[in-house]
C-alpha cells in the first residue's frame, strides 16, 4: 500500500516536471507592478540610430526565384539611323516580339547591425527573345538575328545604409552589370569585362518617424537603357490605420501599398527597368552595337506569405517600351557615351516596341 | 516496514528536491555565466523595456513597459495585433515574452537556440545574444545567422525610492 503511494507521488512529480519543461507562451506568471519600471536608469551605453525600414513595407528579399513571360508585342524599325531600311524608306519594317526568362536574384547582409547595414547581392536575368521575321526586311532582320540569340544580364551589387543618428541617413547603392547577347557554351559570345555597365545611387534621406521615410540623391544609371544622370526622390510612407502606403524611389519606381493583412499585400504602381546591352559578334559591318533596352512595367504585385519567411510574388501588368534603340560605339572608339535626353547623336537603329502584356511569378525568402 | 517507509519518503522528497531547484526561477540559486543576462533591457528603438529572466534552465524576456503604452487606432493598451495568429492578436503586449527559450552556451558565451519576436511586423526569428560592457547584441536571423541582423540593447537598472 505504502509503495503504491510513493509510486504515485513520484508520477506525479515527474508529471510536475515535465509541465514545467514544457513552459512557454502559456506559461501562467505572477501579477507584476508594471509602473516599477517607469523610473530607471542607463548602466549601459549605447547610442541610438533610425532603422533603415518603416512599418510594413513590402518584404526585403534575401532570394528570389522567378519567371518572367510577356504576350507578344510589334517590333518597329523606323526610317531613322543609320541602319534605317534603305530600299523603301517609307515601310517600317516591323515584327513580332515577345520573350520569357528566369529571374534570380540574391541580396546577403554582410554588416547589419544598429550603426551600418552592409548588403551585397547578385542577379542572373534573361530574356529568351522569340521573333516571327519578315520577308524582304534585310537590315531589321539582322537586329532581330541578335535579338533572338537572347538577352542576359549578370550583376553584382552592394547597399549601405548609414544612420547619421536618429533621424537621419545615407544610402550609397552601387551596381556592376554584364548585359548582352552573350552565352557561355562554346558556340556563343563570350561577355567582355569591357563592357561591364557601373550604375550608382546616393542619397541623403530623413526618417521622422516609424511611418514615414524620405530622401533625395542623384543617381547614374542605365535603367532608361542609356547612361544618364538624374536626381532621385524616395517617398517611404504607412499611413496612421497602418492599412496603406507608399514605396516610391522615383524615377526607377512607384507603388500605392495596400495591406490586405500581415500576410497578404498589394502594390500597384510602375517600376523602370533597363540597361545597354552589348550585341556580340554581329553580321552587320559594325561590331560595337548596344542595345538601349528600357521597358516601364505597370503592375499590380501580389506579395503572399506561404509559410514562415517564404513569400510568393505574382505580378501582371503591361509592358511599356521606352527605349529599344541601338548605338554603334565605333564613332567614339568603342566606349560609352553620354547623350542625355537633350543629346543629338544618331541611333544606328531607331526602334519602337508595341506595349505588351506580361506575368511574373517568384518564389522568395524574405525578412519583414 | 519502518524502514522501507522511510527509504520511500527519502525518495519522494529528493525526487520533490530535484525538481524544484530545476525548474524554479531563483537566478541566485545557479550561478553561472548565463545569468549575467538576467535583468532589465531597452533595445536600440527606446520603445519599450525587456525584463530577461530565467525560468528553469532557460532565459525569458518579456516586455515591461512601452513607450507609447496606448494604441492610437483604438485609445487601448496595445495588443499583439500583427500577430499571425489570430488567436494572440488581443493579448496585450505589455507582459509579452518577446524573447524564449535562451540556453547558456559557456564555450561561446553566447545565449542560443532562442528565438525574439517582433512585435511590429508578427514575425519570430531565430536569435542569438552576446553581451558585452552592459551591452546586449540581439541577432535576430531567417534560418542561418547571415541573413540577419543585429541590434544592441542597453542594461538599465530601477531607480531605488526614497
Amino acid at each position: 500500500m505504502v509503495l503504491k503511494r510513493a509510486t504515485f507521488s513520484l508520477i506525479v512529480l515527474s508529471l510536475a516536471s515535465v509541465g514545467f519543461a514544457q513552459l512557454d507562451s502559456n506559461y501562467v506568471e505572477e501579477e507584476e507592478d508594471y509602473s516599477m519600471y517607469d523610473d530607471v536608469e542607463d548602466v549601459g551605453e549605447i547610442k541610438t540610430y533610425c532603422s533603415p525600414k518603416i512599418f510594413d513595407l513590402s518584404p526585403n528579399r534575401f532570394l528570389s526565384l522567378g519567371y518572367d513571360v510577356t504576350g507578344s508585342g510589334t517590333l518597329k524599325t523606323s526610317d531613322e539611323g543609320a541602319y534605317k531600311p534603305d530600299d523603301d524608306v517609307a515601310r517600317n519594317d516591323q515584327s513580332d516580339l515577345k520573350y520569357h526568362g528566369i529571374r534570380i536574384n540574391a541580396n546577403i547582409p554582410v554588416i547589419s547591425k544598429s550603426k551600418l547595414v552592409w548588403q551585397i547581392g547578385g542577379g542572373f536575368n534573361q530574356a529568351r527573345i522569340a521573333t516571327n521575321q519578315i520577308a524582304n526586311a534585310g537590315d531589321h532582320n539582322l537586329l532581330l538575328d541578335e535579338l533572338e540569340e537572347n538577352l542576359t544580364s549578370i550583376n553584382l551589387n552592394t547597399t549601405i545604409f548609414k544612420p547619421l543618428g536618429e533621424k537621419n541617413f545615407l544610402l550609397l547603392q552601387v551596381l556592376a552589370e554584364q548585359n548582352g547577347n552573350y552565352t557561355f557554351g562554346s558556340s556563343g559570345s563570350s561577355p567582355d569585362l569591357a563592357n561591364t555597365k557601373y550604375s550608382a545611387t546616393g542619397l541623403w534621406g530623413k526618417r521622422p518617424h516609424d511611418r514615414l521615410q524620405w530622401g533625395v540623391g542623384v543617381s547614374r544609371t542605365y535603367r532608361a537603357g542609356e547612361l544618364n544622370y538624374i536626381p532621385v526622390v524616395m517617398y517611404n510612407f504607412t499611413a496612421e490605420n497602418r492599412k496603406w502606403g507608399t514605396e516610391i524611389l522615383f524615377p526607377a519606381k512607384a507603388f500605392y501599398r495596400r495591406k490586405i493583412d500581415s500576410r497578404n499585400i498589394l502594390l500597384a504602381g510602375f517600376e523602370l527597368e533597363g540597361s545597354s546591352y552589348r550585341l556580340y559578334n554581329t553580321k552587320f559591318n559594325a561590331q560595337n552595337l548596344e542595345l538601349r533596352r528600357s521597358e516601364i512595367r505597370l503592375r499590380l504585385d501580389y506579395q503572399k506569405q506561404l509559410k514562415g519567411f517564404i513569400w510568393m510574388g505574382i505580378q501582371a501588368g503591361a509592358v511599356l517600351n521606352y527605349s529599344y534603340n541601338t548605338d554603334d560605339l565605333t564613332a567614339t572608339s568603342n566606349t560609352d557615351f553620354y547623350r542625355g535626353f537633350f543629346g543629338d547623336q544618331t541611333y544606328a537603329f531607331s526602334n519602337a516596341l508595341s506595349p505588351m502584356p506580361y506575368v511574373n511569378l517568384s518564389l522568395n525568402l524574405v525578412s519583414k | 516496514m519502518n524502514n522501507m517507509k522511510k527509504s520511500i519518503t527519502l525518495v519522494g522528497l529528493l525526487a520533490l528536491l530535484f525538481t524544484i531547484s530545476s525548474f524554479t526561477s531563483n537566478p541566485a540559486s545557479v550561478q553561472d555565466g548565463g545569468d549575467d543576462i538576467i535583468g532589465i533591457w531597452e533595445p536600440s528603438n527606446g520603445k519599450a523595456r525587456v525584463k530577461i529572466e530565467k525560468i528553469g534552465s532557460k532565459y525569458y524576456g518579456k516586455i515591461v513597459w512601452l513607450r507609447e503604452p496606448i494604441d492610437p487606432a483604438t485609445s487601448k493598451p496595445k495588443v499583439d495585433k500583427n500577430n499571425e495568429d489570430e488567436k494572440m492578436r488581443n493579448v496585450p503586449l505589455r507582459g509579452y515574452r518577446m524573447l524564449k527559450d535562451f540556453t547558456y552556451d559557456e564555450a561561446s558565451k553566447e545565449w542560443t537556440d532562442g528565438t525574439i519576436y517582433d512585435p511590429e511586423s508578427g514575425s519570430l526569428y531565430n536569435c542569438v545574444i552576446t553581451m558585452k560592457d552592459d551591452v546586449l547584441n540581439i541577432r535576430g536571423y531567417v534560418g542561418v545567422k547571415a541573413l540577419g541582423r543585429t541590434d544592441t540593447w542597453k542594461r538599465l537598472k530601477l531607480k531605488k525610492k526614497n
